[in-house]
This record gives structure tokens, sequence and C-alpha cells, in this order.
């Protein structure tokens, strides 16, 4: 049997021995939480979800069961009924762990096919380093600020911020950087993927200033991009880029960092990273909406749907499934669509987050065409809300 | 005549049911478009999630009504009794509810988007959370105007909604958007407008005695002989605003802005001014006596002609305004 399968074997039993396990709904809510950094109380939203994948989600996310046991802690410790959730962590620890070890064997493997992989391409392309990731990292995990630029690093492929060092100092900068390097392709898209993360932090000069050391240590990624991006890029893609090589080539490297405008502006760079990545947004993607006032996000809502099918649906999504039972009007009446909108805004916290929970909940309300209807109408209506880096952070 | 029969008889394509005697009627959303329910009686019938767009109800009785989440675009209500009806998150997007009933109704959440609420009577109705933009609200006669005492705005958007000469005293529109909202000639007085959103509202000769206006954003407002006697105006931002003639007595205007407004013969007499901001303002011919006006910024304000003889100016930044003698400070 070779390695993958018996890898996917395995996550199929420890799937199973956790779905029959008689606190299966606890521990589905416990991945679920892990992995999406939401709680999740609701039945219909967690059915849609296979744990298998939340658990492949999960020994991907926390490469130890050392991280796994830490952010169980933290979960568990902000819910009311804490001696059960530590049972259900204990449990789904013991069940993972061998998952664990069919990861190392595959990273393993995935690190020897690698190497093979840059030596061919690198005998015939000239480079720094046969490793760059490592003699980048080297640098970086030099540097006096080491923490923070981690945390940068972390939270970029991570899509969270992360302060605590147990956390933080067993991920080398070697295992973070191909990935970082991998789903921001370019130079547009780490510097426009960091300058989104630096505006959410409480420090914005302090991290200012190490993300343009991070841009400037990580520049010899973005000028070769034919040998970096085919181990990462499917072999089509990689034919594309290759045959947009010259589009590249005419920028002078030395400008890429010091002058984003030109760069970003140039036609010929932005269709080649268009092409090349189609899903991913330009370099200058529209500026989100201010969520201070709602009117016209209510306005644009209720041109498409009555306002209350919006307010049941939304209602379903962050308090319950709406029965038309007395009780549910009361307490229907109790929110204004305002309301309803912003605690859907603190719910869902990505547009992908909140375009998976409506469509879930739309069709399992009493009337599915309405409820779509709604659903639909609240998707286009909220979209512009939420900022599209998500898109870019986004694994492939 | 039941529910069953009159859905029978709608899909043979019979569309005129004026005057029916429908009491307590079962139509959850039911597809009624364009049906003729005039003089018709629906007390407490039940219409909720139904489609009635382009329908007509001219005078039909729906006292107590249940038309929650129903489409009622375009539809002709002119005269309907809707007094208690339960119209929450309904649409009524151009909607005629002239001369209605609908005291005491619930609105909440309901689109009334540039419906014509000419002569309504909305007086104790729910109306928070509605959107109400280019509604019409017009008052056409002293007699025939629409009546919002004592209803509940409070969220409620009215961006461009003609409310002329409205009755709207001690209504709450508190967090309410007015944005270029007609408000010539309307009753506000004791009206809670915190926070409210009134940036280029038309609000000339308009009665805001008593008013809440903590926080309100005023910016580029016509309050041209508006009354604004005893009104809380504190920290509200009134830049732009143009309010000559204007009777602001007794008013609370601590840390009020008012960069380059206009306030020309402004009755400003009495006032709490204390660290307002009046750079660059028009104060000609204003009258400030015995305005608190200590720690106000004036810098380059016009104050030709003004009487601020018996005003309090302590520590005062009076940097090249021009005084009442049409000197220039340094």
């Amino acid at each position: 049997m070779s390695p993958e399968t018996s890898a996917t074997s395995c996550l199929e039993d420890v799937a199973h021995h956790l779905t029959t396990h008689p606190q299966q709904l606890r521990i589905k809510k416990l991945v679920y939480s892990a992995c999406r950094r939401t709680w999740e109380n609701n039945p219909a939203v967690l059915n849609q979800q296979d744990l298998g994948q939340l658990l492949a989600q999960l020994v991907r996310d926390y490469p130890s069961p050392e991280q796994l046991q830490i952010i169980f802690g933290r979960i568990v410790a902000t819910l009311n009924h804490q001696a059960e959730y530590n049972q259900v962590a204990t449990v789904i620890l013991s069940s993972v762990e061998p998952l664990y070890s069919f990861q190392q064997a595959a990273t393993a493997v995935m690190a020897d096919a690698d190497d093979d992989h840059t030596a061919t391409l690198t005998s015939s392309a000239p480079t720094a380093g046969v490793k760059p990731y490592e003699a980048i990292a080297q640098t970086l995990a030099q540097h006096p600020q080491q923490l923070r630029l981690k945390k940068l690093v972390y939270c970029l492929c991570h899509q969270r911020w992360e302060n605590s060092p147990e956390v933080l100092d067993p991920i080398s900068f070697e295992t973070l950087l191909p990935y970082l390097h991998q789903i921001t392709p370019s130079h547009d898209h780490l510097t426009y993927a960091l300058s989104q993360l630096i505006k959410r932090l409480n420090r914005p000069d302090q991290y200012g200033q190490l993300a343009q050391t991070l841009v400037q240590r990580l520049s010899t990624l973005y000028q070769k991009p034919i040998e970096d991006h085919t181990t990462t890029l499917s072999r089509d893609e990689a034919t594309y880029l290759a045959a947009t090589e010259d589009e590249h080539t005419t920028f002078n490297p030395a400008t890429q960092v010091s002058n984003e405008q030109t760069q970003a502006f140039n036609p010929s760079l932005h269709l080649a990273e268009e092409a090349a990545h189609a899903p991913v947004a330009s370099a200058n993607p529209p500026a989100v909406k201010d969520r201070k006032h709602l009117f016209e996000l209510r306005l644009e809502i209720t041109k498409y749907t009555s306002p209350l099918q919006a307010k049941i649906l939304l209602f379903s999504t962050v308090q319950r499934p709406f029965q038309f039972t007395v009780q549910d009007w009361q307490h229907l009446r109790s929110f204004t669509l305002e309301d309803l909108l912003r605690d859907t805004f603190d719910y869902c916290t990505s547009f992908s987050d909140l375009e998976t929970k409506l469509t879930i909940i739309a069709s399992c309300l009493d009337s599915p065409d309405e409820g779509s209807q709604a659903a639909s109408a609240l998707l286009r209506a909220m979209k512009p809300y939420y900022a599209p880096n998500k898109l870019i952070l986004v694994a492939p | 005549m039941d529910a069953q029969e009159l859905l029978q008889r709608y899909g043979t394509g019979k569309m005129d049911f004026r005057g029916a005697r429908l009491v307590g009627i079962n139509l959850f959303r039911a597809d009624l478009i364009g049906i003729n329910l005039n003089q018709a009686d629906l007390e407490q019938a039940n219409f909720t999630l139904a489609y009635l767009s382009r329908s007509r109800f001219c005078q039909a009785n729906l006292a107590r009504a249940y038309l929650c989440g129903a489409n009622l675009n375009q539809a002709d209500l002119v005269g309907a009794l809707l007094p208690d009806a339960d119209l929450h998150g309904a649409s009524l997007r151009g909607a005629d509810l002239r001369s209605a009933d609908l005291t005491l109704a619930i609105l909440l959440d309901a689109n009334l988007a540039d419906a014509d609420l000419r002569n309504a009577d909305l007086s104790g109705a729910n109306l928070t959370g509605a959107c109400l933009r280019g509604a019409n609200l017009r008052q056409e006669s002293r007699t025939y105007c629409a009546n919002l005492r004592g209803a509940n705005l409070r969220q409620a958007d009215l961006q461009g909604a003609n409310l002329t000469g409205a009755d709207l005293s001690r209504v709450d529109l508190s967090g309410a958007n007015l944005q270029e909202a007609t408000l010539r000639n309307t009753d506000l007085s004791g009206t809670n407008l915190e926070k409210t959103n009134l940036t280029g509202a038309f609000l000339t000769e308009a009665n805001l005695t008593g008013a809440n206006l903590r926080q309100a954003t005023l910016v580029r407002a016509k309050l041209e002989r508006a009354r604004l006697v005893q009104a809380d105006l504190s920290e509200a931002d009134f830049s732009l605003a143009i309010a000559s003639d204007a009777r602001f007595t007794g008013a609370n205007l601590q840390k009020t802005q008012f960069p380059e407004a206009k306030l020309t013969r402004t009755d400003l007499s009495r006032t709490q001014m204390q660290y307002a901001n009046l750079e660059e303002a028009n104060l000609i011919d204003a009258y400030l006596g015995r305005a608190d006006l200590s720690n106000a910024n004036l810098r380059r304000a016009l104050m030709t002609r003004a009487e601020i003889s018996s005003a309090i100016l302590l520590n005062a930044d009076l940097t090249g305004a021009t005084m009442p003698d049409g000197s220039k400070q340094a």
C-alpha cells in the first residue's frame, strides 16, 4: 500500500471512530471551532461539514499534537461546559495521534521529492542557492525582531493572529515560507496581503517597518518567478508562466520593491498575473465599505427580497432556525434588520464563511426557493462589506 | 367565501372581489397579485408573506390584519383602515397610502420607499428601522397632513423624504438617516434626534424647541428662521450650515462645531457655547447677549455689528477675528 492510501484510510478510520463516539456532536463542535476559528452550535451547519475533511485541515493547520492541545485548551477555556469539553479534547487528541505520524512520514517523502524537483530545475536556471527558502529563513531567524516577523508570516499563512511563543517557536520559517510563497505568488500579492494585515493591528507603525523588512528579504523569491512557481503550481500554469516570462523579466528587479505603483498599473504584468491566478483579486482591489452606517446595505437588500425574508434567514443563521411559532415571531420582532446584520458580521468573519452558512440555512428553511432568493440578495449586498484579501489568503 | 374558494376563483382569472366579507381569512403566502379587494372586510385576515403587488385595498378594513413580509409594492391602499395591523418587514415600495389609518400599526423594518403617505395617520405606529426613502408625507393643507405623533422612527431611513409641515413632535428619531430630507416648517419640538444624520437637510422654519440633537450631524443643513430654543446641540456638527435668523436662545452648544457656518442675525443669547468651534463662522449682526463662549474657538470669525458686550469670552481664541467695530484681531 502506498503512503497516501494508508494515510487516507487512517483518516477515514479516525473519522469513523469519532463519528460513532457517544460525544460525536461535541467532538465535531470542537474540531469545527479549531478549524474555522468560530463556535458553531447550529446542527444544520455542522451536519454539512465532513468530519474527515475537518480533521485533515486540523492536522494541516496545527502541525504538532502539542499545538493542537494548546488550541483546544484555549477554546475550552471560553466555554461553559469545560469539564465535558476537556474530556472531548482528550478523546480527539488520542484519536488523531496516528494522523500526525503519517503526516511526518509524508512530509519526509515530499521533502525528498522537492529536492529532486528543484535539482532538475536549477540545473538549467541560474540561482543564488539550491534552497532559496532556507537562505531567507536563516536571515529572518537571525533578525532581532524574529518573533514579530514570525507572527506576521504565521498570520498570513493561517489567517489568525498568534501571540504565544509556545505555538510559534516550534514552527520554523522554513516550513512557513513555501506556503506563504504559494498563497502570495507575486510581490504585489505579498505587499497587498501585508498592508491589509497591518491595518488591523494595534501597532501598525512597528509592524509596518517589519513588513517592509519581510518584503525586502523575500524579494529574491519574486525575482525568479519561473523556478519558484513551478514547485507550487500545476504543470499547465507553469507552462503559461514560462510563456509570459518576457513580460516578467522586462521589469527591473531593483524597482520592484521601491516602486509599487509602477508595477501595479503596468498592464502587461497585470494581465499575466490575472491569467495565472484568475480568482485572485487584482493589485488594486475595491475598498471595503464602512460598516458604521448600514442604511445603504439595508436599501440594497430590500431591493431584491422582502425585509422579513431577509430577517428570517439572518435570524436562522445567528439564532436558531425560524419555525413560525408565536415565540419565534416575538423573538424576531425584538431584533431590527440592522441588529441582525451586525450580529451576522460578527458571526461570519469572512465572506466565504457567510456564503457557506447562508446557503446551508436557506436550503433548510420551510420555503427553500424564497430562502435562496433572500440568500442571494443578502450575499450580493453584503459582499462589498467584507475584505477581499480573504480571497488571496485562502489556501488553494 | 373561504380561502380555498377565493384562490380557486382567482385561479380562473377572477380579480374583482370588491366589498367581499372575508373576516379572519387565512391567505398565508398566497399569490394574489393585482387582486381588487376595495372596500372588502378583511379584519384580522392573515396575508403573511403573501404576494399582493399592484393589488387594490381602497377603503378596505384591514384592522389587526397580519401582513408581515407581504409584498404590497405599488398597491393601492388609499383610505384603507389598518389600525393595529402587523406589517412587520412588509414591502410597500411605491404603495399609495394616502389617508390610510395606520394608528398603532407595526411597520418595523417595513420598506416604504417612494410610498405616498400624505394625510396618513401614523400616530403611535412602530416604524423602527423602516425605509422611507423618497416617501411623501408632505402637508397639503392645514387639515391634509401626515400625523406621526408618538411614532417610533428609531434607525429609520428617511433620506430624501418630504416631511414638510408634518407633526413629528416627541417622535423618537434617534440613529435615523435624515440626509437631504425636507423638514420645512416641521414640528420637531421635543424630538429625539440624538446622533441623527441630518446632512444637507432642509429645516427652514422648523420648530426644534427642546429637541435632543446631541452629536447629530447637520453639515450643510439649511436652518433659516428655525427655532432651536432650549435645544441640546452639544457636540453636534453644523459645519457649513446656514442658520441665518435662527433662534438658539438658551440652547446647549458646548463643543458644538460651527466652522464656516452662516449665523447672520442669529439669536444665540444665553447659550452655553464653551469649547464651541466657530472658526471662520459668519456672525454678522448676531445677538450673543450673555452667551458663554469661554474657551471657544473664534479664529477668523466675522462678528461685524454682533452684540457681544455681555458675552463671556474667557480664554476664547479670537486670532484674526473681525470684531463688532470692524477691527481685526491680530
